[in-house]
């Protein structure tokens, strides 16, 4: 008998591609890379499977393994291979021009997170899509509780910003 | 308290607000907070905009969430999942294949509308196999359609087929299949009982469109409804075989054939077979 939750892990992982290619998309601003990086997250998921332990979140274990695979592996590769040049003006906006006219303030919205610095958008992500309480945040970042705080209010700012434009 | 060890007159305003508004202060600085907010219009006026900009972020993320490419990713878990037994895994191994890949060279991109690229990748590697291995064993022996079919089907297995498509793929994979094979395939006409229907895959035999159409049955697991236009011009009535350990039942009609395989007794493909030779793409 398997000690852990390696069953869990398979049986459920399908429930949050969805949340783990946003936070992807998020993260990396490119449609591409998050689909690669969902599935980076998947194999590697598969691979822990058995470290994961049963009655704990796993959307938060996956979550914390997709953003480790973004830090470790892809990331560096893109700036290996100056690939890491985003359109951020686009790069989280809706595809082709289905929106319809309610999505218009989305897509600005999503266009104002996408010109958000790296730290900001994974913060804004996490707590207000994601649910997260400002510890969990900073643990899943690595950073104290008042940098997730600090980045939240920029945030904030940057998109009641968008009024004034 | 959630907001840590900082002393409340070191976190600027504007994260202090942040934090109310995102309820994360404790009872005291809540309290705190409110007394200044009474006494301090300006910083009223703060917490208003701070709130103003945070409203539209969670409906803006939601909906980004909505263009998910969902079917890709289904298809990709599928195929991650069938390459992954509930086994022990070699993790370094695998971990190679995606990530060693040198330069700009990605693991997995999609390029199709059709999403199950992966499983189509996957399943095509081991008829490419089989194919290989019974061209080395027998070189003189043709190979026919039923035997390929039977030397991939063994890589299929309950888990590959563990997720249904979603209405859409399976349109897709339909619609794709037709017209490949020129026969009108809808959702009804491969109704295969209570074995739900887990996608129809288009490959190639000879030059020929072949069809593969996978159903996990409950009681025997996975089963395929296998078409391929061969354009033979004798016809004949099911007829029964066993083939790498598998039940086959296959018959030819209108230039058409058709053969079910999987694991589970003869009777039970015979009856599937009785069903599908009725409805599945007759008449074209």
């Amino acid at each position: 008998m398997r000690p852990s939750g390696h069953d869990d892990v398979r049986d459920a992982l399908g429930d949050h591609l969805v949340s783990l290619w946003r936070f992807a998309l998020v993260l990396s601003r490119r449609r591409d890379t998050a689909e690669d990086l969902v599935q980076a997250t998947c194999v590697r998921a598969l691979e822990r499977a058995d470290q994961f332990q049963r009655g704990t979140r796993l959307d938060r274990w996956l979550f914390a393994i997709l953003h480790s695979v973004w830090l470790n592996e892809v990331r560096s590769r893109r700036v290996r291979t100056g690939a890491g040049t985003v359109d951020a003006e686009i790069a989280l906006v809706f595809d082709g021009g289905e929106a319809a006219e309610t999505n218009i303030l989305a897509a600005q919205v999503l266009s104002a997170i996408g010109r958000l610095p790296d730290g900001q958008r994974e913060a804004v992500l996490l707590v207000y899509a994601e649910g997260y309480a400002y510890r969990e945040a900073a643990t899943l970042l690595g950073v104290p509780v008042g940098t997730i705080m600090s980045r939240l209010a920029a945030a904030r700012e940057r998109l009641a910003g968008l009024k004034d434009e | 308290m959630t907001v840590g060890s900082m002393a409340e007159s070191d976190i600027p305003d504007d994260a202090l607000l942040t934090a109310w508004l995102d309820g994360e202060l404790d009872a005291s600085e809540r309290l705190a907070l409110e007394a200044r907010l009474r006494r301090e219009p300006l910083l009223a006026a703060r917490l208003e905009r701070l709130q103003e900009g945070g409203e539209p972020i969670a409906p803006a993320l939601a909906m980004l969430g909505g263009s998910a490419p969902e079917a890709r990713l289904r298809a990709m878990l599928a195929g991650r999942l069938a390459a992954q037994p509930r086994a022990r895994v070699d993790a370094a191994k695998s971990r190679r294949r995606w990530f060693g890949l040198p330069g700009p060279v990605q693991p997995w991109r999609p390029v199709a509308a059709l999403a199950s690229l992966v499983l189509v990748a996957l399943v095509a590697g081991g008829i490419g196999y089989g194919l290989a291995l019974r061209h080395a064993e027998m070189p003189a022996e043709r190979e026919t359609w039923l035997q390929a079919v039977a030397e991939y089907w063994r890589f299929t297995t309950a888990e590959t087929l563990a997720l249904a498509p979603s209405a859409d793929l399976a349109a897709s994979q339909l619609q794709l299949a037709s017209t490949a094979l020129g026969l009108p395939l809808t959702p009804d006409a491969i109704v295969a009982g209570d074995a739900p229907f887990r996608g129809a895959q288009l490959y190639g035999f000879e030059g020929k469109p072949l069809v593969q159409i996978a159903y996990l049955d409950p009681d025997y697991g996975p089963i395929a409804f296998c078409i391929i236009r061969n354009g033979a011009a004798k016809n004949s009535a099911p007829e029964t075989a066993e083939i790498e350990g598998f039940s086959v039942v296959h018959w030819q009609e209108d230039g058409y054939g058709r053969m079910l395989i999987g694991r589970a007794p003869v009777a039970r493909l015979e009856a599937l077979a009785g069903r599908l030779k009725a409805e599945a793409g007759q008449g074209a």
